[in-house]
């Protein structure tokens, strides 16, 4: 599977974000499934045109988030789906997120009820696309 | 290939066009310096061939100028910037680099300027192409001006590199060039000149080399650099202080009056004295000074004399000079001429149509092959006596028509010919004969005549005169020791006139007043002393101390006096300038010391060498005393306070250590 | 190896009575890719030079790989790579004969990687120097810099005035430097997109003194945005040294604050009407606050405008 990155440097978000974000979507969007390999920290900064350290970086931080793992001398893998943060702290995480989102969607008009359906059906895209991990919620 | 090689090959690469250019140059000097050789008839004064003065001028000036062009544009190319660290940042020293270009610089000159050299020499001797003899040695003035080409090269290499604080200051290593182009000019010595020429290219390389490894800045540089680049300068400096002061002299002082003082004989042989003024003809006085009532340069008047300087040195030899290698003899002949061949000794007869060597004259006789001729002991002790000939024991002189040797004058044995000379009498300009010997002058009043001997009362080795005086038959003698006192203003001796008759009798004796030679009638106090105090004051000192030594105590003149007390204040002033230059430039104590103590022996040239050696660094206020503090020491001088160290606003210190990620860069 | 390949000490420079640095102390550590960034005239190519051991130091010191820059041996030269500003070469001099040039000098010439770089660049190795354009010209300097294999690379001001294609031409080539761990480049730049690419070490000059020093992150740590809102036209802010800079608006004042403490915040909390709320900085944003000088302003056309 190809998974493409896209880098803007210049903009407010770090460059080592930008890849973290990218590889969270892929695989909440199930582009990349648990056990994929990434590539290499080598290739993909020379792919990239970035400084290796900065992709080292966002790896490192996403096996710390539990999304990616890593063993000595191996590729660096998705890792299955597991949480590791409390609720409370999943909910701190969500919340700007959220926030953003609701204010954007009333800003633009949309009722309550017109939100909770679009929130449903992107929901059931992608129970649809992830079939084996959809009920990874608790 | 070497580091080296690389090197050289790119010079000589980047050198071709320059070389194209030098060997041009050099070219057209020598073509146009055979085109415009002047007639036989003037090569007395200017020399043939390779020798003839106006071909070795442009010579000189063509290497000269051709050698500082081209080690300018050599090194001149690479002190932008950026090329300049394209070339010197690679894993080699800075001296090899500059080694490596200076050699392939000094290779291609010297090949650029000997090629047409040597082309030159084949081709000056060929016969019929010159109209006087050849000899190899007549290179020798070329192979000097070449030399002398080479401090130039080193100077434009200097020029181009170093950085000055004003445009002018990058010319001065030109002064040290300039003094070998006189050294190659006027040293009548080869080797001597040699030696001196390349000792100077050498400081101006060192100079060079100096400059090329602190890319034109003052430091970082060995000492034995910054010593040649001080002594370079110091040269430039002393040339255009002199140069400047001459002028700025010359121009406030519109009238400078003089006056000359000759002694000289009438028709009837009564010694007077001639007296040349400024703005004013000469006019007679008698040996007390009195006026007399003499018409200037009417025919006759005066006696000619035969001036026999009595040496007991054979004549200077003076390798740029023919006279060092042939003298011209017997003028008058127009169609052959007959020169000395100093080195074998021969007379050469000339054919100056054909332009070849007819035969040669010797001991034993006139042969067509010069080979065969017998070297004749012909003593050369002066220029003058080229026309008559001697040896140690007799005077002779050549037959033109019957190519054969005539003796005039045989010595008493044990008395060794110091020199001989021709007189006019009558109407003939050569009938009169004078010979000196160690113990007496003997003299002829015509051709064929008794020579009359006169025992020297008071001999010394120096000038004799004598000449003849018509209407009483009597020779005119007058003895002269040799030699000049410190500066021609000083009184000169002068010593007896005798009066002889044709059978040697001494008719009466005359004694001589000493003589100022020259006299300076402006005052003491003029604009133009007042300019010593530009000199340094080692000269005038040294001056003096040689006049006493050289002369035994005695008193100073007023000018000497003068010349050296403002030298002095010249010297003193520079030190004072020097001393707070110094303590500005923050210098060690030992140097401050040094410069003030060489401005002061050396004047103004050192103060000015001093501003062009050292640059003056800023200064600031001092946080902690707030007194000014220069900023090239980590300390203030006054308070022993660092620098305030400026703290940058984000480091990685304000901020708690990073987490360590767990991904190398090499995954 | 940890020992840091540059190490500059109270580094000092006067031009006649101009001070172009003062008093630089810096380190850069083995192994980063350290960006050099300030204005114009700030003192980054006189920096370089001096630790080039091109130009003399008035004052302080400095030491690469372990060598005073004052009289950088030549075994040094030798471990560096240098690529000055401009990419001045012997114009008279082909693509192969440059290489002919410098090739003998250097004991580790890799020739493949120099036609592998001349390549990507498209030049053809009888082109005259002369005749190449700029962008052509900073291929051929950039070949003849990394085919000596250094060990530290420096780089003066690398993309100035090169084409976007030949700017990626030369990230790369400093992203496959970097293959090596133990290899460090240290380049100044104004191009800050290109620093956020490769950096991950900054230090900024301004007007001849070090003002920032640290990796590109902690950087952007350090350098933060808020905004305070008012019911009216807001009020002069009181001092205080965190602020660089701030920028008033018709009802609000953009603050930008470095090594800002949670005291900070809470005392600009109290001033603003409304709670504080941070706006993302880009690098460039944060490096043009802390580069610019005036601490408090409006659009500086404004006056103009109306």
């Amino acid at each position: 599977m190809a998974l493409e990155f896209h880098i803007s440097p210049g903009g407010s978000v770090p460059i080592y974000r930008q890849i973290t974000d990218q590889i969270n979507h892929a695989v909440l969007a199930g582009h990349l499934q648990s056990g994929d390999a990434l590539p290499s920290v080598r290739a993909l900064a020379e792919t990239l045109v970035i400084n290796p350290n900065t992709v080292a970086r966002a790896y490192g931080e996403l096996v710390r988030d539990g999304v990616l793992e890593s063993q000595q001398g191996k590729a660096v893998t998705v890792a299955p789906r597991r949480q590791k943060y409390t609720k409370a702290e999943r909910l701190r995480r969500l919340e700007p997120a959220l926030q953003a989102f609701v204010s954007a969607a009333l800003l633009l008009g949309f009722t309550p009820a017109e939100i909770g359906a679009m929130v449903e059906r992107r929901l059931a895209e992608f129970a649809s696309r992830t079939p084996g991990k959809g009920d990874g919620r608790d | 290939m070497t580091a080296f090689g690389t090197m050289l090959k790119k010079e000589f690469r980047e050198l071709l066009p320059g070389a194209g250019i030098v060997l041009a140059a050099t070219s057209i000097a020598f073509v146009y310096g055979f085109w415009r050789q002047p007639p036989i008839e003037q090569a007395v004064y200017s020399g043939w061939g390779l020798l003839e003065s106006t071909l070795v001028t442009v010579t000189l000036l063509s290497c000269c100028a051709s050698a500082a062009g081209l080690g300018f544009m050599q090194f001149f190319g690479e002190t932008r910037g950026d090329l300049w660290a394209f070339l010197v940042h690679r894993p080699v020293g800075r001296g090899t680099l500059f080694a490596a270009k200076a050699a392939a610089g000094v290779a291609v000159y010297l090949l650029a300027t000997t090629i047409p050299l040597l082309a030159a020499t084949w081709w000056s001797a060929q016969p019929a192409n010159i109209t006087a003899p050849f000899d190899a040695r007549f290179m020798l003035a070329h192979a000097t001006n070449i030399a002398a080409g080479l401090v130039f090269y080193f100077a434009g290499a200097l020029i181009a590199r170093r950085q000055a604080r004003w445009f002018g200051g990058r010319l001065l290593p030109l002064g040290l060039a300039i003094g070998a182009g006189g050294v190659a000019a006027g040293a009548p010595w080869f080797w001597g000149a040699l030696a001196l020429i390349l000792a100077t290219a050498a400081i101006n390389a060192l100079a060079a080399a100096g400059a090329f490894l602190s890319h034109g800045a003052d430091r970082p540089q060995p000492w034995y650099t910054r010593a040649a680049l001080g002594l370079s300068l110091l040269a430039g400096i002393a040339a255009v202080v002199t140069f400047s002061a001459g002028i700025v002299a010359s121009l406030l002082q519109p009238r400078h009056d003089y006056r000359n003082t000759f002694v000289a004989f009438l028709a009837d042989g009564t010694a007077v004295l001639q007296v040349h003024e400024r703005y004013a003809g000469p006019r007679y006085t008698d040996l007390d000074g009195q006026p007399l009532d003499i018409v200037p340069g009417t025919a006759g008047r005066e006696v000619h004399m035969a001036h026999l300087t009595v040496e007991t040195q054979v004549l200077q030899q003076n390798y740029r000079e023919c006279t060092s290698y042939y003298l011209m003899m017997s003028h008058e002949w127009r169609e052959r001429m007959w020169f000395l061949q100093r080195a074998t000794r021969r007379l050469l007869l000339y054919d100056l149509r054909s332009r070849h060597i007819v035969g040669a004259l010797g001991e034993n006789g006139f042969h067509a092959r010069p080979e065969v001729a017998t070297p004749i002991p012909v003593l050369v002790r002066h220029y003058w006596t080229t026309s008559l000939m001697h040896g140690e024991d007799r005077v002779f002189m050549i037959e033109p028509e019957a190519r054969e040797l005539r003796t005039l004058f045989t010595a008493p044995s044990g008395e060794v010919i110091l020199a001989a000379g021709t007189f006019r009498v009558g109407d003939d300009p050569y009938g009169g004969v004078a010979v000196a010997t160690e113990r007496n002058v003997y003299m002829r009043q015509q051709e064929a005549g008794p020579f009359v001997a006169l025992a020297r009362p008071n001999f010394e080795v120096g000038t004799i005169q004598v000449g003849h005086v018509v209407d009483q038959a009597t020779f005119v003698v007058r003895h002269a020791p040799p030699g000049f006192n410190w500066g021609l203003a000083q009184p000169q001796p002068q010593r007896v006139v005798q009066y002889v008759s044709a059978e040697g009798q001494t008719l009466r004796t005359v004694e001589l007043p000493a003589l100022r030679f020259y006299e300076k009638l402006t005052p003491t106090s003029s604009v133009e002393e007042a300019f010593s105090v530009l000199l340094p004051p080692l000269l005038p000192l040294v001056g003096l101390i040689g006049e006493q030594i050289g002369r035994g105590p005695g008193p100073v003149s007023t000018d000497v006096v003068w010349v050296l007390s403002l030298s002095l204040l010249g010297g003193v002033i520079s030190a004072v300038l020097a001393y707070t230059r110094t303590h500005r430039a923050s210098m060690s104590h030992t140097g401050r010391i040094g410069w003030t103590t060489f401005s002061f022996l050396s004047g103004i040239a050192g103060y000015l060498l001093l501003l062009a050696m050292h640059t003056v660094p800023a200064r600031i206020t001092c946080h902690a005393c707030r007194k000014r503090r220069w900023v090239c020491r980590e300390r203030c001088e006054h308070c022993g306070a660092p620098h305030p160290q400026p703290a940058a606003l984000i480091t990685e210190d304000q901020v708690a250590a990073p987490v360590p990620c767990p991904i190398g860069p090499n995954w | 190896m940890t020992d840091p390949v540059i190490q500059t000490q109270g580094l000092t420079r006067y031009f006649g009575g101009k001070c172009a640095l003062d008093s630089l102390t810096l380190s850069v550590p083995r192994g980063c890719v350290f960006a050099f960034v300030g204005r114009n005239g700030s003192g980054k190519s006189t920096t370089i030079r001096m630790l080039m051991g091109l130009l003399q130091a008035t004052r302080g010191g400095a030491r690469v790989l372990g060598y005073d820059c004052a009289i950088l041996a030549p075994e040094a030269r030798g471990r560096i790579g240098y690529l000055a500003e401009g990419h001045d070469l012997y114009n008279w001099m082909t693509v192969a004969q440059l290489e002919a040039f410098q090739a003998p000098f250097f004991p580790h010439w890799n020739k493949a990687l120099f036609d592998a770089v001349i390549e990507h660049f498209g030049l053809s190795r009888s082109a005259k120097a002369r005749h190449l354009s700029r962008g052509e010209r900073a291929g051929l300097a950039l070949a003849l810099t990394l085919a000596p294999d250094p060990e530290l690379l420096i780089l003066d001001d690398p993309a100035l005035g090169l084409d976007p294609l030949a700017r990626r031409a030369l990230l790369e080539a400093m992203v496959y430097v970097t293959r090596r761990d133990d290899r460090t480049i240290f380049f100044s730049s104004h191009l800050l997109a290109d620093v956020e690419r490769v950096a991950d070490h900054i230090a900024i000059l301004d007007q001849s003194v070090l003002r920032a020093a640290c990796s590109v992150e902690t950087f952007r740590r350090c350098v933060r945005q808020f905004v305070l809102q008012f019911p009216g036209r807001p009020p002069t802010l009181p001092e205080m040294p965190e602020i660089l800079e701030s920028f008033s608006a018709e009802r609000e004042v953009r603050v930008t604050l470095a090594n800002a403490t949670q005291q900070t915040l809470s005392r600009l909390a109290e001033l603003s009407a409304a709670p504080l709320r941070e706006v993302p900085l880009s690098l460039e944003d944060a490096v043009i606050s802390l580069l610019s000088r005036r601490k408090q302003r409006g659009f500086f056309l404004q006056e103009v405008a109306s």
